[in-house]
């Protein structure tokens, strides 16, 4: 690209002299804070296209006059302006770009635009941001960072994908809402990042409107991740580069004020007392008298470390650059016994012909992790959940009475029934075992050639490809394994694994065209066909029934054969395939003229195999304009160097309709039957889906209009952008009479729409040759409205459920009945009825839609970003508001069927008595509390201000580091998660979830890290 | 310029190489009926698919909770308390409420195609043995449409005796994609009417002969006779009676004793038996999951629920002269108490003065009904139809006619008396003794008869899921107080009665009916 620049600007420059309008020669060097040569940088004068390039030293040479403006360009580093005095000498200081930066490029899999000429909404993040973070999944990084980005994390297991990704608000109910993710032109199978290591990504484009995604038709409808990897450039010497992290993680606090041992028994014996007719006892003198306290949060979470490190090499040739990484990190999880290791491997490859109009790249990573998760999880079962298990383990007893037996583990339950929670869970960790092995591998190829001046020609080939080995066992002399097992069974144990391929095969074939006529008319054509096909295999077996001498995990050692007498030891095994594809032929054209004025328009034709002959086919298109107002005549004494209006309309599809990724749910417009084992053990047919033969894509419409600004040479600097999205043919579940055999079907019927508002500002509040300290702050507030639902009624809820959604409402809006207090009288817990008036006994009926649900209707961050003499202090706040949430751990920790069972909220002390009329918590005998796990009562705000990110460090100075043969050291310490203000009561007030039952949160994570570089 | 054509040429011919990417899938789907269902055997296949849909687990299960059958375990985590199950509250998006809709529904609708599907290859069979195989699998799907309706008659049907009351959906059409089709509610006496016809032509039909876990000509009386004691066509009863009379009988106390041990073979021959459902190893709900976790018994330490204080009331009185006794090691005769009550149960004779905490540690009656198989500890099989329950139909008629008491005699069922002493004659397990244990003594109303009537299914069908249609049909006839449970097993819940004219002995629409079909018409109270 910069040779490219170069070759043109010379031959203007040549062209000029001839003219002789030269006034004196001025040279200058252009260098980095730390006062390092940038070669390679462009040197324009402004309002002109003369220019040049800086040469090795950094320095260039321009025949300039007085008062001429200047503006140096270069890759990751803020575009700076100079103006020309009397001297021949102007030196630039060049400023590294930051997050917050609005400038660059933006990357799609198929163009690549500078910022200045891009019409659409895009949000950039670079290496930056992402590079030493201790956190498994890059995705977790970018939360806070990019306005209208909505990032939710449900699990704190490392690198789980259990992160909900939401750009703009929910664009479907039942389809996929996710963005599509693009790897180096590789668009990815799932949204899975566990293997991949975030310290070879080197820029993350966010592509957010009609015009920016339509070019992704069938797949762009939730937004586009972009994700470019690292690459060396042309000419360039071998440079070496160690970064490495180590990081501590600990629990989050909670605020459900858990009892003590005696606290608790205090409060059973005043509960007995207040309520002689309970079922539960009081506790004997004798245990009142014992003041054992144990805490099993602590039995169950640990202090986690973490390390990661990454090494990593780029050199170029003059035909040749390669950028190599290795990576190894090990991520231990705070709940005990689960973690994530991994290596990495990456080799990016570019390579070019002497005259430049052949180029060719390759990509290719390989990556394979090891994981031990955990299961159970979300679940109310006492022997599964070791979440639950931590909060409502009875505080007075502890682990020690648990030999390490399934015999102790099964006298405990002997002992003490459904209190005998964190013994069977202390079992369960000691016996069993989950864990999936991932290797991934990411290849991609692309061959280029310009045809001749105005023409290129280009092919490129990626693959996805995965495969995932899961084992799970539980050991023979497994509490668990032994549960319920019949009387006459002898051997126990169970292992069971799946071992899952996945390959998607994409390939585009483009032709583009490209010419300037009148110097003023820049023309832009691509025409390109698309090609992706997908493969599925799946392999599970299982087997029960182990010789404890020889059980291993993970392997069927000792398995017991099958015998006449019985079916307990025979194994299962089964197999399953599955294909998918999509194949698209699409255009884009872009008209600019005179750097002022722009246009640029796709068309795509999409056909997906998940519909019928008479709907494959979808077409999707966008416009999209902009004005460089900066640009025009009239603003050159203006304050502003960059004021950009721009807007953008389209049309994109949502073809993964039941959001299971690109394989499942097809076939959905047949009538399917199958075979299974019927009455009586024999084989019986059964019809198993209903049709819908008027199945297809869901379509979303957007529009969007953007204002990018930098004022006072990008002192401050900014965008706003404003957006209607709406979406047609939502694929919902449509309640239908029992006459079909189904109660529901989906169908492609009802819209909603989101509207939103984004801003991001950054400002320099200090900026000068020691010191720089920027403000940033970004914000989005999104409104997400249900248009229209198939139902006559306009609401659509599924019976039993807490949520639903109604015509004018939120999707997902939770829909309870209203709790009206506790009665003064007689203790019992009292709801609206549908007029508004109290009831004891509510029924559905008297639910109301309350207007809430779990998806933030504002949302971003802010955060401060400082620089002094090589130090460095970053600070990043995150905040989602307008979040509604059902703690059904809160129910657990308050219901009175649990006194004297589990570990209970010390808040349920304020329970009805005839003295306590005034309480928060009805009687704690004889209530009608059974209502109230269907009501408002445990719905809590899960709004929150977190202090996501800091960092602290030191960036060495090139000159203190010649003496080590260094060229650049930084260190530096950070925290993540720090501190977080929320009325939420568990321990992480994010997560992906409506209503919360014991999961695993995120932790608070101390890191220290180094970069090294030779 | 000529390579820019060729380029396109290239790319040309690429897009019509491409269409193996849209025509993907999963290539193990299969949609074609005439492929799927292409001959008698594969009908008959379809036909045993069609019995997953016969549940009476999760009756059993709903009944067990919401009437007076059961008392709160001694291990409750909140199960069935924290639902509401326990306490009486039943809702249009209650669980059973919308299951049992459902499945009779789904039934009906896959039975309508099967039917449809057999009509075609009835036209082209020739084969004999064919046209018999058809035949049988026909008479099979319309013995499934006719119990289908009945049981959604049975719980949805506001007034059994108005024949122009609304009942539920006349169901006799093929039903397959047209979504937006919507049915109103037909009247008592069309649904009525349409068993009826649905029964007379399986019974034309015929079927293969089987042993009592398939359908058969005696389940068609069954349907008839349950059917006509709702809707108090008591002609019609006594001809649908008299044809299973003889056939079967009340068994005797060892047939009854053993009909609830799944380890025994007896059942295949128990005359007491008109449709058993049987139960595999590897399938089946497993209906005494509904009150145990782990397994049937008293080492279960996971009891969810125990059989209520109030039932065991009942059964106790079954035997006069053991009365108030703890029940130890089976010191009772009467089949009844036996196989209700789980002989390692430990009774607190004074049970009603203790404190609630020692009530629940020391009087532990558990469920013996369905004891389990070593195989499959939950598992048991279950039945759909008992002669005892048809016999005791027949007695609501004799009760209607004023045939309250008189001579008694085995194989007498002429007054209501003697049909309960035949069938407390056949649950006395002290075989030295040919009479009861015990016999009723009040039948000097027509109501007491009634009542009398009441309490006999109460102790014989416990736990096996008729209580609450026993109620429904006769609690306001019979005065009864209606579901009451034992003061000390409601004291921490305060659900202690429901009347006998509860609106809640009528189930709701379903939500989901009531939401997608603006022709349903919600039943009184919801």
């Amino acid at each position: 690209m910069r040779s490219k620049f170069t070759w043109i600007l010379t031959l203007f420059f040549a062209l000029m002299m001839q003219v002789g309008f030269a006034q004196k020669q001025v040279t200058g060097v252009v260098k980095t804070q730390d006062g390092d040569p940038i070669p390679g940088a462009t040197v324009m004068l402004v309002g002109t296209n003369l220019g040049t390039d800086t040469d090795e030293e950094g320095k260039y040479t321009l025949i300039l006059k007085k008062g001429d403006k200047i503006k140096v360009v270069y890759e990751g580093f803020r575009p700076t302006t100079a103006t020309v005095s009397d001297a021949t000498v102007l030196n630039v200081t060049l400023v590294e770009e930051d997050i917050t930066e609005l400038k660059g490029i933006v990357v799609d899999t198929y163009r690549t635009v500078s910022k200045e000429q891009s019409a659409v909404a895009a949000s950039t993040i670079t290496s930056k941001t992402i590079e030493g973070r201790p956190n498994a999944s890059f995705i977790q990084t970018l939360q806070g960072q990019v306005p209208g980005l909505n990032i939710s994390t449900g699990s704190g297991q490392p690198g789980s994908n259990n992160t909900a990704v939401i750009l703009r608000g929910l664009g479907s109910i039942s389809g996929s809402v996710e963005p599509l993710y693009v790897i180096d032109g590789v668009p990815m199978s799932s949204d899975r990042f566990r293997s991949l290591n975030p310290n070879d990504i080197e820029s993350i484009n966010v592509l957010k409107d009609a015009g920016a995604t339509a070019i992704y038709g069938n797949r762009g409808a939730n937004g586009v991740i972009v994700i470019t990897t690292k690459t060396a450039s042309f000419d360039s010497a071998l440079s070496v580069k160690y970064v490495g992290t180590t990081s501590l993680s600990v629990l989050q606090d909670n605020n459900y004020k858990l009892f003590n041992g005696p606290g608790y028994k205090s409060f059973v014996n005043q509960a007995k007392k207040d309520y002689p007719n309970a079922t539960f006892s009081a506790y004997s003198a004798a245990q009142t008298r014992d003041m054992t306290d144990f805490n099993w949060v602590d039995e169950f979470f640990r202090d986690a470390i973490s390390q990661s490190h990454t090494l990593s090499f780029s050199v170029g040739s003059k035909n040749l650059s390669s950028f190599t990484s290795v990576g190894y990190a090990d991520f231990e999880g705070i709940l005990k016994n689960t973690d994530l290791k991994r290596f990495n491997f990456r080799s990016n490859l570019n390579g070019k012909n002497n005259s430049g109009r052949l180029t060719f790249g390759t990509n290719v990573s390989a990556n394979f992790s090891k994981s031990s998760l955990v299961q159970g999880n979300g679940t109310a079962f006492l022997n599964d959940n070791y979440f639950m298990g931590a909060v409502r383990s009875l505080p007075y007893l502890t682990p020690a009475e648990y030999e390490g037996t399934y015999e102790s583990a099964d006298a405990m339950l002997d002992k003490y029934g459904n209190s005998a929670m964190p013994y069977l869970l202390l079992d369960k960790r000691r016996t069993n075992g989950f864990s999936q092995d991932e290797f991934k591998m990411l290849v991609n190829g692309n061959i280029n050639y310009k045809l001749n001046d105005d023409f290129t020609v280009g092919t490129q080939i990626g693959a996805d490809y995965q495969t995932i080995t899961q084992d799970t066992y539980y050991t023979p002399d497994s509490w668990n394994a032994r549960y319920g097992m019949p009387a006459d069974q002898e051997f126990f144990g169970i292992v069971s694994g799946i071992n899952e391929d996945r390959v998607i095969i994409n390939a585009t074939t483009s032709l583009k065209w490209n010419k300037t006529f009148n110097e003023k008319h820049t023309f832009n054509a691509g025409a390109y066909l698309e090609y992706i096909k997908a493969h599925f295999k799946n392999s599970s077996f299982g087997r029960e029934g182990f010789d404890p001498i020889f059980f291993t995990p993970g392997t069927t050692a000792g398995a017991i054969a099958d015998s006449e007498e019985n079916d307990y030891y025979v194994p299962t095994a089964g197999l399953t395939v599955d294909n998918a594809g999509l194949f698209s032929y699409f255009a884009t054209a872009a008209y600019d003229f005179d750097r002022r004025y722009g246009l640029d328009a796709t068309v795509r034709r999409d056909a997906s195999y998940r519909f019928t002959a008479d709907n494959r086919w979808g077409t999707f298109w966008s416009v999209a304009g902009r004005w460089n107002i900066s640009n025009e005549a009239f603003m050159s004494e203006s304050v502003f160097n960059n004021l950009k209006l721009r807007g953008s309309y389209g049309k994109t599809g949502n073809q993964d309709i039941l959001g299971t990724g690109i394989f499942g749910a097809s076939g959905l417009f047949n009538t399917l039957y199958s075979t299974g084992l019927g009455y009586k053990e024999q084989s019986a047919l059964l019809i198993s889906n209903l049709p819908n033969r008027n199945l297809q894509w869901e379509v979303i419409t957007q529009s969007n209009i953007g204002l990018d600004f930098g004022v006072w040479n990008d002192r401050l600097r900014g965008s706003v952008d404003v957006y209607r999205k709406q979406t047609d043919d939502l694929y919902l579940p449509r309640q239908i009479s029992a006459i079909n055999a189904a109660t529901s079907i989906n169908s492609n019927f009802g819209s909603l729409k989101n509207e939103g508002v984004e801003l991001i500002v950054a400002g320099d509040v200090i900026r000068n040759e020691n010191t720089r300290l920027t403000i940033n702050v970004n914000g989005s507030y999104n409104k997400n409205v249900v248009l229209d639902l198939p139902n006559e009624e306009g609401y659509y809820w599924q019976p039993g459920s807490l949520a639903g959604h109604r015509e004018g409402g939120k999707v997902n809006e939770l829909y309870l009945v209203e709790f009206a207090g506790i009665d003064p009288k007689d203790g019992n817990m009292m709801f609206y009825d549908k007029n508004g008036n109290i009831t004891y006994e509510p029924n559905d009926n008297d639910r109301k839609w309350t207007g809430k649900s779990a998806i933030p209707t504002y949302q971003g961050g802010f955060g401060l970003d400082l620089e002094h003499k090589g130090w460095f202090l970053n600070a990043n706040f995150t905040y989602a508001l307008d979040v509604w949430r059902y703690d059904n751990d809160y129910f657990f920790l308050t219901a009175p069927t649990y006194i004297k069972v589990a570990n209970m909220s010390s808040d349920v002390l304020d329970y009805w008595t005839p003295t306590n009329t005034d309480a928060s918590f009805p009687k704690l005998a004889g209530s009608n509390f059974s209502y109230a796990s269907g009501t408002d009562f445990y719905v809590k705000e899960a709004s929150y201000l977190r202090l996501r990110y800091v960092s602290v460090g030191y960036n060495f100075k090139k000159k203190d580091l010649a003496f080590m043969k260094l060229s650049g050291l930084r260190v530096y310490a950070q925290g993540e998660n720090l501190h977080t203000w929320s009325k939420w009561k568990g321990w992480d007030a994010e997560s992906n979830r409506s209503v919360d039952l014991s999961q695993y949160p995120t932790p608070k994570t101390f890191s220290v890290g180094v970069e090294v570089q030779f | 310029m000529k390579k820019v054509i060729l380029s396109i040429m290239l790319a040309a011919s690429v897009l019509t190489a491409c269409s193996d990417a849209y025509e993907a899938g999963d290539p193990t789907q299969r949609s074609d009926e005439n492929i799927v269902f292409a001959n008698a055997n594969e009908i008959a296949r379809g036909v045993i698919g069609l019995y997953s849909n016969f549940n009476i687990e999760g009756e059993i299960n709903f009944v067990s909770y919401f009437t007076d059958e059961l008392g709160v375990g001694i291990t409750n985590g909140g199960q069935g308390i924290n639902d509401g199950s326990y306490t009486f509250q039943i809702t249009p998006a209650t669980g059973f409420v919308t299951s049992h809709w459902g499945t009779n529904m789904n039934t009906i609708n896959r039975v309508n195609r099967m039917l449809n599907r057999v009509d075609e290859l009835l036209k082209n069979a020739t084969k004999p043995e064919d046209i018999t195989s058809l035949n049988n699998s026909k008479a099979s799907l319309l013995t499934f449409r006719a119990y289908a309706h009945y049981r959604l008659f049975a719980y949805y049907t506001p007034n059994y005796t108005n024949p122009n009351g609304l009942s539920v959906i006349k169901f006799d059409f093929l039903q397959t994609d047209d979504y937006n089709r919507l049915e109103a509610r037909s009247t008592v006496a069309e649904i009525v009417k349409f068993i009826e016809d649905d029964i007379s032509e399986a019974r034309s039909l015929g079927f293969a002969p089987s042993d009592n876990t398939e359908l058969s000509e005696s389940f068609l009386d069954a349907i008839l006779v349950k059917l006509y004691s709702m809707t108090e066509n008591y002609t019609g009863l006594e001809e649908a009676f008299d044809r299973l009379n003889g056939a079967h009988s009340v068994g005797t106390s060892l047939d009854h004793l053993l009909m609830f041990d799944d380890e025994s073979s007896a059942k295949f021959g128990n005359p007491d038996i008109i449709l058993r459902l049987e139960r595999r190893v590897n399938q089946g709900g497993g209906v005494a999951g509904a009150w145990y976790s782990e397994r049937v018994a008293r080492e279960s330490r996971m009891i969810y629920m125990e059989v209520g204080r109030s039932l065991y009331n009942e059964l106790d009185k079954l035997e006069p002269e053991m009365q108030g006794e703890p029940f130890v090691g089976g010191n009772r005769y009467d089949t009844r108490f036996l196989s209700t009550i789980l002989a390692t149960s430990v009774v607190a004779t004074n049970y009603s003065s203790l404190t609630q905490d020692q009530y629940k540690l020391q009087d532990i009656l558990l469920v013996g009904k369905y004891k389990g198989r070593t195989q499959a500890p939950l598992q048991n099989d279950v039945y759909a139809f008992r002669f005892t329950d048809i016999l005791l139909s027949l007695a609501e008629k004799r009760a209607s006619e004023g045939k309250l008491t008189g001579a008694h005699a085995i194989g007498d069922f002429s007054n209501v008396e003697s049909i309960i002493y035949n069938i407390r004659v056949n649950r006395n397990a002290n075989f030295e003794m040919s009479e009861p244990l015990s016999m009723p003594t009040n039948f000097s109303s027509i109501q007491q008869a009634y009542a009398r009537i009441l309490e006999e299914r109460r102790v014989e069908f416990a736990f096996e899921g008729h209580r609450y249609l026993d109620m429904r049909r006769l609690g306001v006839k019979a005065g009864s107080q209606g579901f009451v449970r034992d003061a000390m097993d409601c004291a921490s819940t305060g659900a202690c009665r429901l009347e006998p004219n509860s609106f809640k002995l009528v189930f709701p629409i379903p939500s989901t009916e009531m939401i997608s079909n603006n022709k349903m018409v919600q039943n009184p109270g919801y």
